[in-house]
């Protein structure tokens, strides 16, 4: 037998609830905020957009989540996709969309107001801002004199033993990428094989690693050089070391970029976005709150941070970053993925 | 048959639960191109599936007398004055396993001072994954075994030892057969979380199927990730009709009116055995954590770093945690009701669907439920209008949420459903009150202890949710305490990360509190 009151209490209240929910949290029919899908943290743009909008009165929708996780989504919504604009991490997951035909070109005058070196080739996406891939050690367990002069030194079971790495890490593929291209596969797979069977220690990301080699857990580890300083532990146990051989494959500019999803391409707010973006002060913001390097000739680093000119960059093509398949393959195979 | 509404509500919930498993089959069938099935044959396939299988067994096989022993310590057992009560231990119910997993590596590796005395290595793999699986599902079994002690009466333990029964026979006889629901569901969500986790295995670094998964759906190889998911799914199919045939041989209901039983004290070994439980359920699974975040917070404190305000996000947290969990234990209710109370194969395939589809990961419930909303589009040729609408609606986020956890209030509603006496029901119904009446003076109060559980798990399950949150809820600006402490975790904020982190505790903390209270009051 059925109760059928206490039912349609409970679903009375689960029907209004729901209906306050949508209510309240519905789509107002006026407003077309431009939607951005951002890989990048809430914590880094958040601040830098929610000036943007102070600035030009253009209204943002940003979807926060893994860069990753988004291209993903983004390829499964296709056409009926509501993003506009996605800001990625890496610019592999730019080149993968890209790949597919699901970005706009960008406009050649917000182009030309990025050092080349760091654009997309094609012009299907911008760079906004970049990080230098370093390593990071414990001065006290590995002093400078110790570290090793070149990338294909961590191979040595002297390094590997105690180094840190983070396999899942888009950086770390497309770095792992761009070494496939540079010294090849087989030279690549060796090396890496190397460095597992030496003992390295996988770590899910760059955070921990640093704070690993700050507290000794680790001597040395392969990360992103920004991280020492947003957990203001320079000097407090930790440094990042770049390799002194030239233009050493292991000094390595990754770039966060924006691409403009196709069909949106001729958007004003969406330039306004761009131009914004690699605009002076937003550059400026990069360099000085995110301690990352600017894009824009010009404009200064943080003090803290390594100048770019007093390093000896490789002369590695951007899209060499891009397509992180292979790499990821390789990664797979050697069990490390 | 006439379909009742019990019936209809148990087939919404049904075609719920069908939902994003029907959006992934047809994302599977157009395909993308690449060849899915080549996955099953790729070496290391069978490792993987090896490993899962392996931590959810060696995790429930740890939970499930520790956890009938924690809630037997709490309901029947007479502490000494110098122990914490042993509801302490349901506290780490409330701490999301990338945290703990995250503390724990950092506290007990080479770096952390417990690790540094211990002497270990780094605390990673799959030892240590079950380990903090453990602490953290253990909660599931010592609440919803308690609740059923709670609803068992005492008079028969008194009348089996009055014939001469010795307490193992009173145990196996008498307690056990009453708590065979709840241990198997138990267990049975023991092995969904486990086999269905992944912060705690990423941290970790203990390569299981929801490890390779993730690593699937972030390298845009949503068919693969399917086939995955779906593994995982089959996985759980044996854990749950086993699960049932053992209850099916035991079940029997409870008394309605129980008398308290009366507490019995400790001897010796037993009071050793549960300080040592407690020390390590709470020191692993709160204090060592919770020492974690407030060290992040004094170290920001100390550099004089200031920390966003947690308004917005304690205020999107509570709602759509409160929101979600009504609705999850709403639709939960009607097909516990069944299962519990009906016979036959339609409740026990019920509860099947229920048990193993709760095993598909958030990630997956997620881009089902998107790609579902995207065929409904497209079939619509609307270009994204109903898409985006669904999606700004919140109805996929709440649909999200139910089919995520309807598995916590089913298991919780459905062994309470399973104690009410049918005899005495019907000896209500003989005094023909009204449904209202008898809802608020029979079977309310029968009822109640199971339905606090359920709202609680679901409510402190959603705080902590991450996927479904990120995916789903990003539409409609929500930044609750989950988001904002991922958000600032991977991006080395680590003071705003740990208040985030304490708030969204203080909230589960409270949330557990209230529900012990009232289990206790009623």
């Amino acid at each position: 037998m059925s109760r059928p009151v206490p039912i349609l209490v409970l679903a009375t209240i689960l029907a209004s609830a729901l209906l306050w929910f949508v209510l309240s949290g519905g789509p107002s029919v006026d407003m077309s905020p431009v939607v951005v899908y951002s890989g990048r943290g809430e914590a880094l743009v958040g601040p830098l957009l929610a000036r943007f909008e102070a600035d030009t009165g253009i209204e943002l929708d940003i979807r926060y989540n893994d860069t990753s996780t988004l291209a993903t989504q983004l390829l499964a919504e296709g056409d009926e996709s509501p993003a506009q604009v996605f800001w990625a991490q890496d610019s592999g997951h730019l080149g993968a969309l890209a790949g597919q035909d699901r970005l706009a070109p960008i406009p050649e005058d917000i182009l030309g107001q990025v050092d080349p070196r760091w654009n997309s080739p094609d012009g299907d996406w911008l760079a906004t801002s970049g990080r230098l891939r370093v390593l990071v050690h414990n001065p006290s367990l590995l002093p400078a004199e110790q570290m090793p002069r070149a990338l294909e030194d961590l191979s040595a079971e002297r390094y590997a033993s105690r180094l840190g790495w983070a396999p899942g890490n888009g950086s770390f593929q497309a770095h792992i990428s761009a070494l496939l291209h540079e010294w090849g596969e087989e030279r690549t797979r060796a090396w890496l094989t190397a460095i597992r069977d030496g003992g390295a220690r996988s770590y899910p990301k760059n955070s921990p690693q640093v704070r690993a080699a700050a507290n000794g857990e680790i001597a040395l580890g392969w990360v992103n050089h920004y991280y020492l300083h947003k957990l203001g532990l320079e000097g407090e146990g930790a440094a990042n070391w770049s390799f002194p051989a030239p233009a050493d494959p292991g000094n390595l500019l990754m770039v966060s970029g924006v691409g403009v999803l196709a069909g949106h391409g001729e958007d004003e707010r969406v330039r306004t976005l761009l131009e914004y973006l690699v605009s002076e002060s937003a550059q400026n913001y990069f360099a000085q709150e995110t301690f990352e390097y600017p894009v824009r000739p010009g404009v200064a680093t943080h003090p803290e941070v390594q100048p770019l000119d007093e390093l000896d960059l490789p002369d590695l093509p951007q899209e060499w970053l891009v397509d992180v398949a292979p790499a990821r393959e390789l990664l797979e195979e050697l069990g490390l993925l | 048959m006439t379909l009742s509404a019990p019936r209809a509500l148990a087939g919404l919930l049904l075609l719920l639960v069908l939902l994003p498993v029907g959006g992934l089959v047809a994302a599977l069938v157009q395909g993308g191109g690449g060849d899915p099935l080549s996955w099953l044959a790729a070496p290391g396939t069978g490792a993987l599936l090896g490993r899962s299988v392996a931590l959810a067994v060696v995790v429930t096989g740890l939970v499930l007398p520790a956890g009938a022993f924690l809630a037997w310590a709490e309901q029947r057992a007479r502490r000494p004055r110098w122990l914490p009560p042993a509801w302490v231990a349901l506290l780490p119910l409330a701490m999301p396993s990338y945290l703990v997993a995250s503390a724990l590596r950092e506290a007990l590796g080479p770096g952390g001072w417990p690790g540094r005395w211990l002497g270990g290595g780094v605390f990673a793999g799959f030892w240590p994954s079950a380990l903090v699986l453990a602490v953290i599902t253990l909660p599931f079994v010592q609440l919803l075994v308690g609740a059923a002690l709670a609803r068992s009466s005492a008079s028969e333990e008194e009348a089996a030892r009055l014939l001469g029964a010795g307490p193992w026979r009173r145990f196996r006889t008498v307690l056990l057969p009453g708590l065979r629901p709840a241990l198997g569901v138990s267990a049975l969500l023991s092995l969904v979380y486990v086999l269905g986790d992944f912060g705690a295995v990423a941290v970790l670094d203990c390569q299981v199927l929801t490890w390779r998964l993730y690593q699937s759906v972030q390298h845009q190889q949503l068919d693969v990730a399917t086939l995955q998911g779906f593994s995982l799914l089959l996985l759980t199919v044996p854990a749950v009709l086993l699960a049932q045939r053992g209850q099916s041989a035991f079940a029997r209901p409870g008394v309605a009116n129980p008398r308290p039983a009366v507490r019995a004290a400790l001897p010796g070994p037993a009071v050793a055995l549960l300080a040592l439980l407690l020390l390590l359920v709470v020191g692993l699974g709160v204090l060592l954590p919770v020492g974690t975040l407030v060290g992040w917070l004094v170290d920001a404190a100390r550099r004089g770093e200031g920390l966003a305000p947690l308004w917005g996000p304690a205020r999107d947290s509570l709602r759509v945690a409160g929101l979600g969990a009504l609705l999850t234990v709403g639709l939960a209710a009607a097909p516990a009701w069944i299962a519990a109370r009906g016979r036959g194969r339609g409740p026990r395939a019920m509860e099947l669907v229920v048990f193993t589809a709760s095993a598909l990961p958030g990630v997956l419930v997620a881009f089902g439920l998107l790609l579902l909303a995207l065929l409904a589009s497209r079939a619509l040729g609307d270009g994204g209008t109903l898409y985006q609408w669904l999606q700004r609606a919140g109805l996929l986020l709440l649909c999200g949420y139910a089919l995520r956890f309807v598995a916590e209030a089913f298991a919780a509603l459905r062994s309470t459903m399973g104690q009410v006496d049918a005899r005495w029901l019907e000896a209500a119904r003989l005094l023909d009150p009204s449904p209202l009446r008898l809802w608020r003076q029979v079977l309310g109060p029968a009822l109640a202890p199971g339905a606090a559980a359920a709202f609680v798990l679901v409510f402190v399950a959603i705080l902590k949710e991450l996927p479904v949150t990120l995916m789903l809820g990003s539409a409609l600006g929500l930044r609750t305490l989950s988001f904002r402490a991922f958000d600032r975790y991977r991006e080395a904020f680590l003071a705003d990360a740990a208040a985030s982190g304490l708030l969204l505790l203080l909230f589960s903390f409270l949330a557990l509190a209230l529900s012990l209270r009232w289990r206790r009051h009623v």
